[in-house]
């Protein structure tokens, strides 16, 4: 791991409490899992980028009970991301991340500019923390 | 968060592993909610049932979750399906969306559903008591239980609803908590005279476009539950404020069973006639009409045909399409089909359907309606043009 990462209290969920970390994919707008994302491969649409092996880090999601579905279909297909970290909450990822074991911090206090400078992140359950690094 | 033996064993899979995974989901949220323990719920309501809505991958989850074996512990509802199930959406979808959108149904019913639910108005089978704890997804169903009944639940999404229906708990935030349920301003619309369905509908758009969290609203005339007229502006005016907010609760004065203190409320709004405008996408006409979003009751249904088949708004209205529970009598429904026939107007029911959540392109291009949500989500989820109805 790189000398220059920040840490930030989070509040985070990971299945047996395992530290996961990765390369973040950050997104700045708020996503909508059903139209933003192709559940077949794992997609963002807008931005052709790929959520496998990625961290996603997001401001937020927008949309309504579809989202925790779609989460449900890209881990089964093995193209979800390895974890999700959210600036704002949203219940529905909350259920939809706890159903498709996928890792997941919530991060009142990302700021998703720097973030973007990141070239790893981890999500670290044991410390309720997510580091990015770069 | 405080959990009790048994759901700790719960948790850990000692009662299998649909179980776990419901627990896991309910501690999770709440958890993530800030939520100190789990509270037992008497009914559950579970949102998320049209294709349309919850697509290939919805019902995939459902249909790998029954499955599994997940059955629910407690008396659980769900909203309607698309009109893809009615007779008349037999005929405008292909057969594989028919199909799928019947898959979901079943899928539910398999893990315990009440079989004859498939509405959007619960409490038609089952009355909420006051004080009494839910895990109801469906924001009309929601915002009426809290306001009306006095009952206390939060604006679950439909997945969380399910896995509450399995574990037969939630996570104690929110709407269960008092201190959670006090009016966030003061909302005055006593200068709006409340005369349709429609109004009722515009107002409850502007109040929730407004609202920081729980309204306080002075009406210009009380509005009482027990009657039919009544109730139908009472249950419009919340549906829509549950539109345009993420609202659960709305204090209506001398509707809400409890007594409440005004010293939280930081602020006083007033929302006149001409601010209701702001709501209207514009007058269009259109041959079809759509009542019954949310679903009404036998009175209500009468009573709405009634006004619209007095009204001299309804001038041009050939069909009307109402989307209604399946448990409506059909004593009622050849009532309310005479009342329209009268003046002309053909009556198709869809059973256990909404239209909101239905593409409605095979349909019309343009719809009627007087119904504050049909009229947002009906440009938004059903690809066609809402229009207006003053009845």
């Amino acid at each position: 791991m790189s000398n220059a990462c920040v840490e930030l209290k989070a509040k985070v969920w990971s299945p047996g409490n395992k530290v996961v970390e990765g390369a973040p994919l950050v997104v700045e707008e708020s996503i909508s899992f059903l139209g933003d994302v192709d559940p077949e491969r794992g997609v963002i649409r807008s931005i052709g980028a790929e959520l496998r092996g990625r961290i996603l880090v997001a401001r937020g999601f927008r949309g309504s009970t579809v989202g925790s579905y779609i989460l449900y279909a890209m881990s089964k297909r093995g193209v979800a991301p390895k974890a999700i970290v959210f600036r704002e909450l949203d219940p529905v990822v909350v259920a939809g991340c706890v159903a498709s074991s996928i890792p997941m911090a919530w991060c009142p206090s990302l700021d998703l500019s720097i973030a973007k400078n990141a070239t790893l992140a981890a999500v670290d359950p044991r410390n309720s923390v997510v580091r990015l690094c770069s | 968060m405080y959990l009790t033996r048994w759901e700790e064993r719960a948790l850990a899979g000692e009662f299998g592993e649909a179980l776990r995974l419901a627990m896991e989901i309910v501690v999770r949220v709440g958890e993530f909610c800030g939520a100190q323990k789990l509270i037992p719920v008497s009914h559950a309501h579970v949102s998320g049932v049209s294709i349309f809505n919850i697509g290939e991958y919805g019902l995939e989850f459902l249909e790998d979750l029954a499955r599994r074996g997940a059955r629910v512990s407690i008396y659980t509802t769900a909203n309607p399906a698309s009109i893809a199930l009615s007779s008349v959406g037999a005929t405008l979808y292909d057969k594989r969306v028919v199909d799928a959108q019947r898959r979901v149904v079943e899928a539910l019913i398999r893990m315990g559903v009440e079989p004859r639910s498939f509405t959007c108005a619960p409490h038609l089978l089952r009355e909420p008591s006051p004080r009494e704890h839910l895990a109801w997804a469906e924001s009309s169903a929601v915002i009426l239980a809290n306001s009306v009944f006095g009952a206390r639940t939060n604006r679950e999404g439909g997945l969380l609803a399910l896995a509450a229906a399995i574990a037969g708990r939630t996570y104690e935030a929110g709407m269960h908590l008092d201190e959670n349920r006090v009016p966030t301003e003061i909302i005055d619309a006593r200068s709006i005279a409340l005369e349709s369905v429609l109004e009722a509908s515009l107002l409850g758009l502007a109040i929730g476009s407004v609202t920081g969290g729980v309204p306080f609203v002075e009406l210009s005339k009380p509005l009482r539950f027990e009657h039919p007229w009544s109730r139908l502006l009472l249950r419009n005016l919340l549906a829509s404020i549950a539109t345009t907010s993420s609202s659960p609760l709305a204090i209506v004065d001398g509707v809400y069973p409890e007594r409440v203190e005004l010293c939280s409320a930081r602020e006083r709004i007033s929302i006149d006639v001409s601010e209701l405008s702001r709501f209207l996408e514009g007058e269009c006409r259109s041959s079809v009409a759509l009542i019954g979003c949310p679903h009404m009751d036998c009175e209500e249904l009468l009573e709405l045909c009634r006004r619209i088949s007095r009204s001299r708004y309804s001038r041009g209205i050939q069909r009307v399409l109402a989307t209604i529970p399946q448990n409506l009598a059909s004593e009622c429904i050849d009532r309310a089909r005479s009342i329209l026939s009268a003046r002309g107007i053909e009556l198709v029911v869809a059973p256990s359907t909404c239209a909101v959540v239905s593409r409605l392109e095979p349909l019309s291009p343009e719809i009627l309606t007087p119904h504050g949500k049909a009229l947002h989500y009906i440009p938004k989820l059903a690809g066609v043009r809402a229009c207006p109805m003053r009845v």
